[in-house]
Parts: C-alpha cells; structure tokens; sequence
C-alpha cells in the first residue's frame, strides 16, 4: 500500500467554510461542522482546515468541528504559543499547522515538535509566482528563496511542509507539478501541495512527481459552469488505484 | 460500559466520540477507584514509553488495572502507546513496561523509510475477533516504534513497514493495537464495534 493523500483543504472565517480565488476574493461553501460531516462521510485520508481570519483561535468551536472527523485532522491558524498548540491537540486534532509565528521566529518549530514530536507539526508557506514568473514567498521576512524556508524549517522540527500555490488557488489550472518535482526531490519529509488541482489525473502526475499528500479545494466543492456547490471526493475506483497500484 | 482509562496520556475525546456515535456506552476513568464500574476497558496513549509508564505509576493505576485485568479477566483495548505499555520493554524508555504481554518494542531502524511511520497503511489479518466481515482493512499510524511479539500465538494483525511488524495482538482478555481506530472511518469502527462485543 501506498502512502499517498488526498486532502480537502477547508478555509474557516468567522464560524463558515469559504473557497477563495488567489487568496482574496471568497465564496461561501457552507457551515463547517456539516461540511466536516459530508466529508467524514465520503471517508476522506485527512482534512485541513485553515482559519484565514487570524483572529483568536475559539477552542470550543474546533472541539465541535474536531468532534465530527473519524479521519486525522490537520488545524492552522492563529497559533501563537506552545500552549495554544496543545490545546489544539487535546481536542482531537492530529497536527497543527504554523506559519506566521514560525516567521517571526523559526525557533517556534522547536518548542513544538520538541513537546509533540515533530510528527504533529506542519510547516504551511504561501508562495506565488510574480509577474517576471520568479517564485515569491508571501509574508517572507527573512532574505532565503523558498527552498530555503523549507530547508531551515525542516532543520528546526517541522515534520512536514504545506506549500501553498497562491497563484492557482481556486483556479482549478492545475497543479504547479515543476514545483512538486523539484521541492519533493530535495527535502526527506511529506511534501504537501495545494493550490490548483482539477483532475484526478492531475493528482495522479502529483504523486508521480514526489508529494506525499495533495490539497484539493475547488475540485472537491464546487461543481458545474455555475459553480455551484457540492461537496465531493475521489471515488472508490480512484481511492484504490493511489492507494494500491504502482502510478 | 466501557471505561476509557484517562491517565495524562493522550487524546481520549476522539475515542469518545466514536463511541458515542456508535452509540456503545462509554465513560471516562479518572481514578482508579472507578475501573470497577466498568464491564471493559480501553487504555489510550501518546506520548514517549517511560512518560507513559510512570504516569500510571504516579496515578496508582497498576495494581488496579491488574487486578481487574489479570485477575477478573475484564477486556482491555490498548491503543498506540498503550498497547506498546501492556509489553515488557521498550527501546525507547529505561522502565519496565506492564509486561502483561510477552512481547519487546523495537525502534524502526532502516535508512529507506520514513520515522515516524504516519498515514494510512493495510493490515494482513491472522485473527479476526476485531476484525471481521472480510474488509480491505486500512488504518491511520503514527509511531516510532513497533511491538515484536515473542510468540507469532498471539499476533491478531501484521503491518508492513520495511519488515513485519505486529500491528494487533491479542491474548485471552487482552487486545492491543497499534493503529488509531478513532482516526480510521468505517475500518476502525469495526473494531471498537467487535471489541465491545467481545
């Protein structure tokens, strides 16, 4: 069997569920607590969610989203503080997700995954692709290149990297599959990759490409011309073929 | 009822809540005092080997537990750390585990995997009590290290993760598995569903 993922990603601002495009305009998906539900029910490898609102983290709202997943869980948003993880954890949640506070202070890995083990933590970056087609790292405070970041994240006790394709978010143009090939070749932990996804086979040529996992947005909510919305996932054909065949 | 043994190690909510929805009653166990109101037993664990042992220790958890488990034959379901706890020893820690089962925890050693093993991996099933119906069974992992049994008697599952290594056993009243069921859908349901009606 194969340790492949397929991940829902899902973006929570102020108590709902919303789709962005590039990251800023936003579209509703639904409340959060039945949308983890559906998904549960479709039997997915692992959620993310990711609150984009940064304000401070409502623990007792997680619990009830935590309460409805019988799949590991990853949460981002909002952690500050050694504790702030632990809290998380406690609810249920497998891993947790630092961007920000990793930023500001690279160190912050440490602490984490000294207390959790480096298995429960997430190192998430957004990166774009600009206009002369060089690659940027959003809210980068330091000097280092992309590769950088992750190389020293990972050095600090990240566990695995979330990387973020700002540039395709809710385009559904495909993944960025030259990035997956050259991030996963040179880094020893899970690769994860969202932003674009928008077929199975597009998945598929992910996973040929290195990821561990592969975040999906637009392609699992939204459907039809219209864009209208409806939760889905892969289907038992599909699930089979990344779980136990060669690709 | 089931008695979810809450000892300072680990997430025992997720445990709960699939209880819950599989509508198995289930209560949480803050005191030795209070195992005797439960009909089985789930001990949960994350963690390292020697934090786990002494925390039961601290907590004055050991005689209890065995002597509802030794010697009224209560069921018990370890999970994770806790099943790796029920052994005699652990690369990872000086302690000595519970011993109840006679099996050593070994560290994954192999430059060509990934430590910890995490994700979802298949199980070959050599016993069924927890595992029926005939499933393609797949379950949520995370860990450093593997239990070896001593004797192949008592291996209820195998995992493959480089070599073999014992995903499930289970010896007379005693259950351990090394997977999360809370984490695992329907596959993990199935065994929380089978140990109740053990």
């Amino acid at each position: 069997m194969y340790n492949r993922r397929v991940i829902p990603v899902l973006l929570l601002s102020d108590y709902g569920f919303y789709k962005t495009k590039k990251f800023k305009t936003k579209k509703y998906l639904g409340d959060p607590i039945n949308i983890v539900k559906i998904f549960n029910e479709k039997e997915v490898d692992e959620l993310i969610i990711l609150d984009i609102d940064n304000n401070k983290i409502d623990f007792d709202y997680l619990k009830d989203i935590a309460s409805e997943s019988f799949a590991p869980m990853t949460y981002g948003g909002g952690i500050k503080t050694v504790e702030d993880a632990r809290r998380i954890l406690e609810l249920g949640f497998e891993k947790i997700s630092v961007q920000k506070s990793a930023f500001e202070n690279i160190q912050f890995l440490n602490e984490l995954s000294s207390n959790f083990g480096s298995s429960s933590v997430v190192f998430s970056i957004d990166f774009y692709t600009n206009i002369w087609g060089k690659l940027k790292v959003r809210n980068n405070k330091s000097n280092l290149s992309l590769i950088e970041l992750i190389e020293s994240g990972i050095k600090n006790g990240a566990g695995e990297i979330l990387l973020n394709d700002i540039s395709r978010d809710g385009m559904k143009i495909g993944l960025n599959q030259d990035i997956a090939n050259e991030i996963s070749k040179k880094i020893e932990v899970p690769l994860t990759l969202v932003g674009g996804a928008n077929s199975f086979e597009d998945i598929i040529n992910g996973f040929k490409n290195g990821l561990s996992g592969i975040g999906v947005g637009k392609m699992f909510s939204f459907h039809g011309e219209l864009d209208g919305v409806l939760i889905s996932y892969l289907n038992e054909m599909q699930l089979n073929k990344i779980k136990y065949e060669e690709i | 009822m089931i008695g979810i043994i809450s000892y300072g190690c680990g997430n025992i909510l997720s445990i709960k809540n699939m209880l819950d929805y599989l509508r198995i009653k289930s209560f949480i166990i803050d005191s030795p005092d209070q195992i005797i109101d439960a009909t089985k037993l789930i001990l949960p664990g994350v963690g390292s080997f020697d934090n786990g042992i002494q925390k039961l220790v601290d907590g004055l958890w050991i005689e209890e537990l065995e002597k509802h488990v030794l010697v009224n034959k209560k069921p018990v379901l370890g999970i994770c750390l806790g099943m790796q706890l029920m052994c005699k020893s652990s690369d990872e820690g000086s302690l000595k585990g519970l011993g109840w089962i006679d099996a050593k925890v070994l560290k994954f050693e192999s430059k060509n995997i990934k430590v910890p093993h995490m994700g979802w991996n298949e199980i070959s099933v050599q016993k069924d009590t927890l595992f029926k119906n005939n499933l393609r069974y797949r379950f949520y992992f995370v860990h450093s290290y593997f239990v070896m049994c001593l004797s192949s008697q008592i291996i209820s599952s195998k995992c493959e993760y480089e070599n073999n290594f014992t995903s499930s056993f289970e010896k007379e009243n005693i259950f351990g598995v090394q997977f999360h069921p809370e984490k695992s859908h329907k596959f993990g349901m199935e065994v929380l569903k089978n140990f109740n009606n053990v």
